[in-house]
């Protein structure tokens, strides 16, 4: 029996990737949410949220209608003679779009829950809403994006039907771990399917254990860290000439 | 020194009208809950935007919907102190203090100068380094004190500033919030729910009900002569009666049930009477010239806090009915104790150059 080792690669890619975008777009979307006050918000807060409830074979089967060849995306990647479905591109629209919505859930609750009197705060000391957000909302909200973070990338290293759907299952190009593990199993090769399973556990317990090392650490780090980072408050007004070293990183 | 506001602003089942200038002297804003003190202070601070008016500081206009100006909060120079601080979390108290300065484009010299000089003033030393939760409600509040007036703003807007804070540290921070403000040049305006507050800190008041202004005055005269029994109330008198014009020289406290003589002459208008409890008396004997303003009582009800004594009192005697209203009378325990002494029953004697009368609420 040999194994190709490219799913575990192509998994990994893909996964980081599309949380890379998630990541961007879904704090985008969150933030936007909360700012947007016009008619039917809850209608586009459910269309952000459905991926996460549809099944994935139905998000495949939409990203199909869109991408594929009479889908206006799909059009429009024509006009300069490239298709998307079935290419490793395709693997990371469909983890993107079926983690998108617990990163936009997971930040959207985070920015929702920053006491709006910090804001306000900041805005009377002369912030402007740029700052705002990066010093005052974003650090508050970092936990809760944190979480959002990982959900997606987990959610996007497991996902399946969407991938399969629209972007098949060709060995070294769109073949990620959950899809060589159904076609070993479908094929009959019970102990390849096997040692892919064993694979995925692996990786996601090592990622989940180093995930909490990683908060665990993180805290007694951050509290180091912002002592070196920030500026240490020395001056004494008994000797004015002893400024501190930097004020601001 | 001069800030003008005029400004409206709707919501379902709230309607705030405001329209006061405040100057060099603090100003407080006084009324129960919900009577839209807060909101003034935001719609001022730019947090909120009113639906109408205009809002001006020493010229230069923050708000005024007719032409279309609405400044946005950072370009107001607004210090607004909040009522749970909100000292940022994530910033030791000298970032903190420093978060207002680093935006003004001052030179590193001078933001460490001003912070050095805020943390002198709220002697905040040691502190400096700490985060917010390691610090104490009064050490919090100072640092929301020096933050708030780190950008040398020219409205200082405080919210409550007291209300979380315990009996003992309250005082403490009155204390040093009326030195500040000595020292502080520009306009302050002081909300406050509690009215002793409201009286030791400023010098003028501006009483709110419901979001409407009900009044606008140099304390002294609110408190002694209020022109409406919704002012008297939230000024703390506790006994008003509605009153009929009984002759040139008496009127008829209806709801206390007794005739009162004064020395001047009645005005038509006078629809309410009121007296605070503590110019009320309890007396065995008429003096001589309150004969015709004291009364025969009842003692309906005592109660003793540390150092005052209310009694709840019902007047007996010929327009005196059984739904007459109790009035309360204020004294101190020694005074009490004195009269508990006393065999013949007490009277009460309400001295007219204390009792006011309000016209119709407007």
């Amino acid at each position: 029996m040999t194994m190709d080792p490219m799913p575990i690669w192509i998994s990994l890619k893909t996964a980081s990737i599309s949380t890379l975008i998630t990541f961007f777009v879904g704090i985008a979307a969150a933030y936007g949410m909360i700012k947007y006050q016009g008619p039917g918000k809850g209608i586009i807060d459910g269309i952000l949220t459905l991926p996460l409830v549809l099944p994935p074979t139905v998000i495949g089967f939409f990203l199909l209608m869109l991408f594929g060849k009479n889908g206006p995306f799909g059009q429009l990647l024509q006009a300069f003679d490239y298709s998307i479905i079935f290419s490793w591109a395709a693997t990371v629209i469909a983890a993107t779009t079926v983690s998108f919505p617990l990163m936009y859930k997971t930040a959207r609750g985070a920015f929702e829950q920053v006491n709006p009197n910090y804001l306000h705060a900041a805005r009377t000391l002369g912030a402007d809403e740029w700052t705002v957000f990066w010093q005052i909302t974003v650090p508050l909200a970092w936990p809760g994006i944190v979480a959002g973070t990982i959900l997606s990338f987990a959610r996007a290293l497991g996902e399946f039907g969407a991938t399969l759907m629209l972007a098949g299952n060709i060995p070294g190009v769109t073949q990620t771990i959950p899809v060589a593990i159904f076609f070993a199993a479908e094929g009959g090769e019970m102990g390849k399917a096997l040692l892919w399973v064993l694979i995925i556990v692996t990786l996601s317990l090592g990622f989940i254990v180093t995930l909490n090392h990683w908060n665990q650490f993180q805290s007694t780090l951050v509290t180091r860290f912002r002592i070196r980072r920030q500026f240490q408050w020395n001056y004494r007004s008994t000797s004015k000439s002893d400024f501190p070293a930097s004020i601001s990183k | 020194m001069e800030l003008q506001v005029h400004i409206e602003k709707r919501f379902p089942g709230f309607h705030l009208q405001v329209n006061f200038t405040a100057g060099r002297d603090p100003l407080g804003l006084l009324g129960g809950s919900g009577a839209g003190k807060s909101m003034i202070l935001r719609c001022i601070a730019g947090l909120v935007t009113p639906d109408r008016g205009r809002i001006s500081l020493n010229g230069r206009i923050l708000f005024d919907s007719d032409q279309g100006i609405n400044l946005p909060s950072r370009e107001r120079k607004i210090g607004y102190l909040f009522q749970d601080y909100a000292v940022f979390p994530h910033m030791t108290v000298a970032e903190n203090i420093l978060f207002g300065l680093r935006l003004l484009g001052l030179s590193q010299e001078e933001q460490i100068q001003r912070v050095a000089r805020r943390i002198d003033q709220f002697q905040l030393h040691d502190l400096e380094n700490r985060f917010p939760h390691q610090l104490s409600g009064g050490q919090l509040q100072r640092v929301a004190f020096a933050r708030a007036l780190s950008t040398e703003p020219e409205v200082l807007l405080l919210d409550e500033p007291f209300s979380a804070l315990d009996h003992h540290l309250r005082t403490q921070m009155e204390t040093m919030l009326i030195d500040t403000l000595r020292q502080y040049s520009g306009v302050t305006l002081f909300v406050t729910h509690n009215l002793e507050e409201a009286y030791r800190v400023c010098d003028h008041l501006l009483v709110l009900s419901r979001g409407k202004q009900i009044a606008l005055d140099e304390k002294k005269r609110i408190f002694s002569r209020p022109p409406t029994v919704t002012v008297a109330q939230l000024t703390g008198c506790k006994n008003t009666s509605s009153v009929r014009i009984a002759g040139t020289h008496q009127v008829e406290a209806l709801d206390w049930g007794c005739l009162l003589t004064l020395d001047h002459p009645v005005s038509p208008n006078w629809k309410h009477a009121g007296i605070r409890a503590n110019h009320l008396r309890l007396v065995t004997e008429p003096a001589k010239d309150h004969r015709q303003n004291t009364f025969p009582c009842r003692i309906v009800q005592t109660i003793e806090s540390p150092h005052r004594v209310t009694i709840r009192v019902t007047v007996k005697g010929p327009t005196a009915s059984a739904s007459s209203s109790t009035l309360q009378v204020e004294l101190s325990k020694k005074e009490w104790e004195f009269l508990q002494k006393e065999v013949q029953p007490l009277q009460l004697e309400i001295d007219t150059k204390d009792l006011f009368f309000m016209d119709e609420e407007r």
